[in-house]
């Protein structure tokens, strides 16, 4: 797993990384609700110098997920 | 710095906020004067502010409650909020209406709103959440019918907040969808959504009352480009009222806008002068070859900054130079430069020599009478600006980017002049400091402070305010700290009502010398009960501070008691962190404690004659006496 992008996410939902996985979401992390969400996808925009569609965000379910869009977007 | 420094940083001091809420605070305050900061970090410090709002500070940072109506998802609005406040040494309680509720917020009257005393109110609009929308009109629609639609239901929101609301509505301008349609074919015929957006908000401006602040939000999106200011995506995803990228820049206009209100505004800009004012240096490159002028860009880019300072200055900033220098030769380049458009006379202090910075800064607030806080400094040297900031503190201090064509963007970018209205002494301000730097001379060369005072040949004048004098007076409820008797803040609304009310009276004060008309400085607010007159609050502005103003004043208003058939003046001072000034100043005047009673007011009998302190400065007209 890309670890700026763990290190990113945790930092704005304010939890550990180590208890951060390549699974972790919604569904598992409680500090991931539906503001953390969009703070996450502002975050990876302006880390990373992508920009994400909209059904990409509605459609990223986990970190796995992000690092895919952000490897694609980079390439694209 | 690593691009989570902002995360990792706020890691490294969040960790104790329960033990230690105050040193959070202080940190994180520190940490926004030195770090810039992206969008999603400020929505992650606003949520460590919010929990620290709920802890409550241990004294060092006050509430401040405000309560936000937004059109549309109220959370980023609110951490730049708590970002504005904590940036003015305020610990931000946010209160959000419900979702998208503003209108049934403001118009019921058993919403939250109204059951709890708030420090102020936010309104946060964009033109999604105008009925009808203007994005969704017959391009055949009437412009005059649906502008009176929309002023019409900002004029019934205003006046259900007006009746029970007692604080400012800091309130969003509307900004243009940026659509543009069938291109300039749209200008001039129908019902194009931008056109009416910027009639309505010029309408606005005419209808709203006085405790309506606005926000220039609209201002903002348009400098920052509008097809970036609005995302779509977003305002689909979560009803996000715009780019959350920038966020920052909007809680910078957020905190001008209540720093106006808090009295805070930055009065005075000290400017550094080489490679500041101009390019090179003028001990080794003369007067003559500075770069500032029109003959090649980078002195091009220097001339612009300093017309843009110069509009400043047009504007009521007071100017002030500080720099290590020959102050002669220093002075050459503003009086033989015919390219350089600030002269001298643009300058209310000029301090050139070799000594420490900070130390001057400290000579130049001692000067202009003006706390550290109301003053902002500029200067391209890295280390003379940490050091200044190091040692003023409460000081506004920019670092100027290297780059000559970026500055006026970097100074407007700080927010620091930011004024809800322009009262005409403001404009006068400048010229009165200026006149102040001329007295000064003066005064080194009197023999004694009463030829001094005499020789200004000042004439005052005490009347009853009318409602032309009501922004000026409320402006100075709001700014004045030191000579504040009892720092009521009363707004323009209550000083309106003051002046209409038969058992109170606004005096206002002007002054003039031989060097300047200083226009109004200072106000006294009287409640008459029975035989009693009581002083509900003075004020007097700093630049007139030592002058024997007060004791002009208190003649005066002597006069007019014994005119009234009063039997005596009552006061009262409420000692602040700031007014020390003037804790002796009742006393001063003749006032003795009432009764035995230590902590009992302050009482002045009204008799045939008063005696008093002297003064040197003459009735002009209007006076009671």
């Amino acid at each position: 797993m890309n670890k700026e992008l763990v290190e990113l996410i945790a930092g704005v939902l304010d939890v550990a990384a180590e208890d951060l996985t390549a699974e972790s979401g919604p569904l598992s992390v409680p500090q991931w609700d539906s503001l953390g969400h969009v703070t996450i996808v502002a975050a990876i925009e302006d880390t990373f110098r992508i920009e994400l569609s909209m059904p990409q965000i509605l459609g990223a379910k986990s970190i796995a997920d992000f690092q895919k869009l952000i490897e694609e977007n980079r390439v694209g | 710095m690593s691009k989570t420094s902002w995360l990792s940083r706020l890691r490294g001091i969040g960790t104790n906020l329960a033990d230690d809420v105050d040193g959070v605070l202080e940190a994180i305050r520190d940490a926004l004067t030195k770090f810039a900061i992206r969008g999603f970090e400020l929505e992650v410090v606003g949520r460590v502010l919010k929990e620290a709002a709920e802890i409550g500070s241990r004294g060092r940072f006050p509430l401040y409650r405000v309560y936000v109506l937004a059109g549309y998802t109220s959370e980023p609005i609110a951490s730049a909020l708590r970002v504005a406040l904590l940036r003015e040494g305020f610990l931000g309680e946010v209160v959000e209406a419900p979702f998208s509720a503003f209108r049934e917020s403001i118009i019921d009257s058993a919403s939250p709103l109204y059951q709890q005393e708030y420090d102020a109110v936010v309104l946060a609009l964009g033109y999604r959440n105008l009925r009808p929308d203007p994005t969704q009109l017959s391009f055949d629609a009437a412009p005059e019918t649906i502008m009176s639609e929309w002023l019409n239901e900002m004029r019934d929101l205003w006046a259900h907040l007006g009746a029970r609301l007692k604080v400012p509505l800091f309130q969003h301008t509307i900004e243009p969808t940026g659509l543009h349609y069938i291109g300039a074919g749209r200008l001039r015929h129908g019902a194009d959504p931008d056109r009416l957006l910027s009639a309505l908000q010029e309408r606005m401006y005419e209808a709203a009352p006085a405790f309506v602040h606005w926000v220039d939000t609209s201002g903002l999106a348009q400098r920052v480009g509008l097809s970036r200011w609005h995302d779509p995506r977003f305002y689909f995803h979560g009803a996000f009222g715009f780019n959350r990228e920038f966020l920052p820049e909007y809680s910078a206009v957020l905190g001008g806008a209540f720093r106006a209100s808090l009295g805070a505004t930055k009065k005075c800009l000290i400017l550094d002068l080489d490679n500041t004012l101009w390019g090179g240096v003028v001990g080794d490159d003369g007067v003559d070859h500075v770069r500032v002028g029109p003959d090649d860009p980078e002195s091009r880019a220097y001339q612009e900054f300093c017309r843009y300072v110069l509009a400043l200055k047009d504007r009521g900033v007071i100017l002030a130079v500080c720099s290590k220098n020959e102050e002669k030769t220093a002075r050459a380049v503003f009086d033989r430069r015919a390219d350089m458009p600030l002269k001298m006379d643009d300058f209310s202090a000029f301090v050139c020599n070799w000594e420490d910075k900070a130390r001057n800064v400290e000579l130049i607030a001692r000067t202009l009478n003006l706390g550290l806080a109301h003053l902002a400094f500029v200067d391209d040297n890295p280390a003379e600006c940490a050091r200044v900031a190091e040692v003023n503190a409460g000081l506004g201090v920019l670092c100027l980017p290297e780059d000559p064509a970026g500055r006026v963007a970097a100074l407007e970018r700080q927010h620091w002049f930011d004024t809800i209205q322009l009262s005409s002494e403001d404009r006068l301000r400048s010229d009165s400091y200026q006149g102040l730097r001329r007295a000064e001379e003066v005064r080194s060369s009197a023999r004694n402070i009463a030829e001094y005072l005499a020789g200004l040949e000042m004439t005052a004048s005490l009347y009853e305010a009318t409602s032309a004098d009501s922004l000026r007076l409320a402006q100075m409820e709001a700014k004045t700290n030191q000579f504040n008797l009892r720092t009521r803040r009363f707004s323009e609304e209550e000083v309106l009502a003051f002046i209409d009310s038969q058992d109170r009276y606004v005096l206002a004060c002007r002054l003039a010398d031989r060097f300047a008309d200083h226009g109004v400085v200072a106000s006294i607010v009287l409640r008459r009960a029975g035989a009693t007159l009581e002083i509900e609050n003075w004020v007097m502005s700093c630049r007139v501070f030592s002058r024997t103003l007060e004791h002009f004043m208190l003649r005066e208003l002597m006069s007019l008691a014994r005119s009234m058939g009063v039997e005596r003046l009552v006061a009262d001072f409420v000692p602040t962190s700031k007014n020390a000034v003037i804790s002796d100043l009742l006393a001063n005047l003749g006032f003795t404690r009432a009764g035995e009673d230590s902590e009992g007011q302050w009482v002045l009998d009204v008799g045939d004659r008063y005696e008093g302190q002297p003064t040197y400065i003459a009735a002009g007209p209007d006076a009671f006496g």
